[in-house]
């Protein structure tokens, strides 16, 4: 648990940028993870089968929440505040990314997973494939394709032009 | 992925890539998340009796432990057997035969004392080179040379044996005293 737990909420928390749901959702995904330890059949590594109770549970948690809310209110969409054009500024790490998130959050949650599994959490796309039960390829492209989106999303947000 | 024309304020692909793999990088799980957890997944699964399996284990444990040590060693038992030398004359022994004398059972060492006319000590164990100490027994080979009644005491009970005095009845009234156990039997020789 010590092991994959931080990286488990990490995870989580940048998924669904609410630290109370992942709190929550980590916890189910390593409860998740004791009950089911018996039908865990050794093919993938204990670190795959735990992102993809993991992405489950976020995925549910995320479709959950958008039922339960008719507009986007989510902690950080209040809170992080739009670091708006800086003309002749060069862009530091940290508008970076407040940018980033809030640019996340316009991708599809499946989306986002795919980028957050690759970037954050380092794994190939053949891990992912494991995590997702998608094919490498989709997944590949769909990273390859949510990057440009980020990167216009972001240079908008700073004040770049695309 | 880096275009060359990039303005500063635009991120490369490599910088978001980078800030992606630092994002969360500062959020820690909350703190007791794994007991939480444990206790979500242990309390329910966990009948009352499992609590209280390991509990009636050391107390079975301990109570058959109990049983063995307290049980008590068996009795002192003293076997005499004649080996006739040479005609053999119905059960009645006669000089020259050999007396096979067992000593088992009871509490803590064994001795064996073989007295000729409950007057002469004629062999003692421990002490004696021909006596043959066990674990389980005592054992020791008397020829009987002489004509007349032998008789042979087994003792165990102690470490320290009284000093003998060569006649039956003083060494074995010492014993007594001293709380060991004794039996004897006696042996007619023709």
């Amino acid at each position: 648990m010590q092991r994959h737990g931080t990286s488990v909420f990490r995870y989580c928390r940048e998924a669904l940028r609410d630290r109370a749901l992942a709190e929550d959702v980590q916890q189910q995904v390593f409860i998740a993870a004791f009950r089911d330890l018996p039908k865990f059949s050794g093919r993938s590594t204990v670190r795959t089968w735990l992102f993809a109770i993991a992405r489950h549970r976020v995925l549910d948690a995320a479709k959950s929440r958008r039922r339960a809310r008719s507009h986007v209110d989510s902690e950080d969409a209040a809170h992080i505040p739009d670091p708006g054009p800086s003309p002749g500024e060069h862009l530091d790490d940290e508008r970076l990314r407040e940018a980033l998130v809030g640019c996340l959050q316009q991708l599809a949650p499946h989306v986002v997973t795919a980028v957050l599994l690759r970037f954050q959490q380092g794994f190939t796309f053949e891990e992912m494939a494991d995590v997702c039960h998608e094919k490498p390829g989709t997944l590949q492209a769909q990273v390859a394709r949510a990057l440009p989106s980020l990167r216009t999303c972001i240079e908008t947000r700073t004040g770049g032009t695309p | 992925m880096t275009g060359s024309n990039e303005r500063p304020d635009e991120p490369s692909t490599e910088r978001i890539e980078a800030a992606l793999a630092r994002l969360g990088a500062e959020h820690e799980p909350p703190v007791g998340w794994e007991a939480r957890v444990l206790a979500a997944v242990g309390a329910p699964r966990r009948r009352w009796w499992a609590y209280a399996a390991p509990g009636v284990a050391l107390a079975a444990a301990a109570a058959v432990a109990l049983v063995v040590l307290r049980r008590p060693p068996p009795a002192l038992a003293l076997n005499v057997d004649v080996k006739h030398s040479a005609r053999y004359r119905g059960d009645e022994a006669s000089a020259g035969d050999i007396a096979h004398i067992v000593v088992s059972g009871g509490k803590g060492p064994r001795a064996i004392w073989v007295y000729h006319e409950e007057v002469q000590l004629v062999l003692r164990c421990p002490g004696d080179p021909r006596c043959r100490v066990s674990d389980a027994s005592t054992e020791v080979d008397v020829t009987l040379t002489s004509a007349g009644t032998y008789t042979m005491v087994a003792l165990t009970g102690g470490f320290s044996l009284p000093p003998l005095t060569g006649t039956y009845d003083a060494d074995t009234a010492a014993a007594k005293d001293a709380g060991l156990d004794v039996r004897q039997s006696r042996l007619v020789v023709q």
